[in-house]
């Protein structure tokens, strides 16, 4: 290997090694919450999808997920109206204000619980990773629902 | 598949959770399709196993080029990411399927474009433009920054508040785009490893690598068609 080639494989190596190290620190925790309201408090749970107005299947699929989620498995909450589900497209201009208030910049699905004068959002992101696992998407969207429900 | 999930979503170490992250976007629906046109441009001269493995490498190149300006202006500049990312999306709901079609005419000897007409040596031509390096790193540069709704979703709403909240985060996008560009990398040398195994029918093979750059342009034609399937039917 020729000298020009070992210091261009040693400055990469060293390159890597400084991003691996760099990103190595470990995450601190944010309250991905805006505030937090207690089960006891909520009088009224949304729960809200966002999306623009192109699609593809893992978008279709979250929606469908959390819809079937809250009709079937919340349907007595649905009934009472202390649940509600929305699917909201990004573009509209009816949407704007909701677009702007939780800052949304592309497919998103929160969960936005109020009571007692408190209003909390909670985005769900993890069912993002399971977009082609029915079962597994909608566990992660009944477990955040019933921190409310 | 779940193991890669797994490591995207329950880890405390952010480098990992970022490069499956990365893995996770290159196989779900349309970061897919232009990995796939990726795959067969980078391959166009598979029977060159070195010009196959620069062009792979040149295209993920690309890819970590365009995702670590990317992050950094959203960590550095204090540009919101929620209005960078529909803007993105934007660019990518329009552009990106006609782009590939007008590629894909290229490619079929439709359209006839030579950028370096008078301007570089016929050598250079042939070393670069022939080879498609210049184009894999292009390529790579312009699919990594055509976020669809889930792979905006996947960096944007999930790998940079992480990047954000970490101490020195801005090394988690390039990792990331590693992740979207590493399958392409792994098959075009699996390709070039089959097929030096017919070294005894190099012949064969350069006469398909004549006929590959047609087959080329009809992969890329047939993704962005798919593309602004997808636009059109948005609009009913």
């Amino acid at each position: 290997m020729s000298m020009s080639k070992r210091i261009m494989v040693v400055a990469v190596s060293l390159l890597l090694l400084a991003v691996l190290v760099a990103g190595c620190r470990a995450k601190q925790k944010s309250d991905s919450s805006n505030g937090n309201i207690s089960k006891s408090e909520v009088e009224k749970v949304e729960l809200l999808y966002f999306h623009p107005r192109i699609r593809c299947l893992s978008c279709n699929n979250i929606e469908k997920y959390a819809q079937e989620v809250a009709v079937k498995d919340f349907s007595s909450k649905m009934k009472d109206g202390k649940l509600k589900f929305e699917s909201l497209r990004i573009e509209d201009p009816a949407n704007k204000a909701l677009v702007d208030e939780f800052d949304v910049g592309g497919s998103s699905l929160y969960i936005v619980a109020s009571g007692n004068g408190k209003k909390v959002h909670h985005p769900i992101k993890d069912v993002w990773l399971y977009w082609d696992k029915e079962g597994k998407c909608k566990e992660i969207v009944r477990n955040e629902l019933s921190e409310y429900l | 598949m779940d193991f890669i999930r797994e490591m995207a979503r329950n880890t405390n170490i952010p480098v990992l959770a970022a490069f499956f992250l990365g893995i996770m976007t290159a196989v779900s629906p349309c970061p897919l399709a232009t990995n796939i046109a990726a795959l067969a441009y980078v391959s166009k001269r598979v029977a060159h196993r070195k010009d196959t493995i620069y062009a792979s490498l040149l295209y993920l190149a690309g890819r970590v080029a365009a995702y670590t300006i990317v992050g950094a202006l959203l960590i550095y500049s204090g540009l919101g990411s929620s209005a960078v990312s529909r803007f993105l999306q934007k660019y990518s709901e329009w552009f990106l399927g006609p782009l590939l079609i007008i590629f894909g005419l290229i490619m079929l000897d439709v359209i006839k474009i030579s950028i370096f007409k008078g301007r570089v040596t016929a050598k250079l031509q042939e070393k670069i433009g022939d080879r498609g390096l210049i184009g894999s790193l292009l390529m790579g540069f312009l699919f990594a920054l055509a976020f669809c709704p889930y792979s905006a979703v996947l960096f944007f709403g999930i790998l940079m508040p992480m990047a954000i909240e970490t101490t020195a985060g801005v090394g988690l996008p390039p990792i990331y785009g590693i992740g979207t560009g590493l399958p392409v990398v792994i098959f075009a040398v699996a390709l070039t490893l089959g097929v030096s195994e017919m070294g005894k029918h190099i012949e064969r093979l350069q006469k398909v690598e004549r006929y590959l750059r047609k087959v080329i342009g009809v992969v890329f034609i047939g993704v962005g068609i798919y593309y602004v399937v997808l636009l059109v039917k948005s609009f009913f």
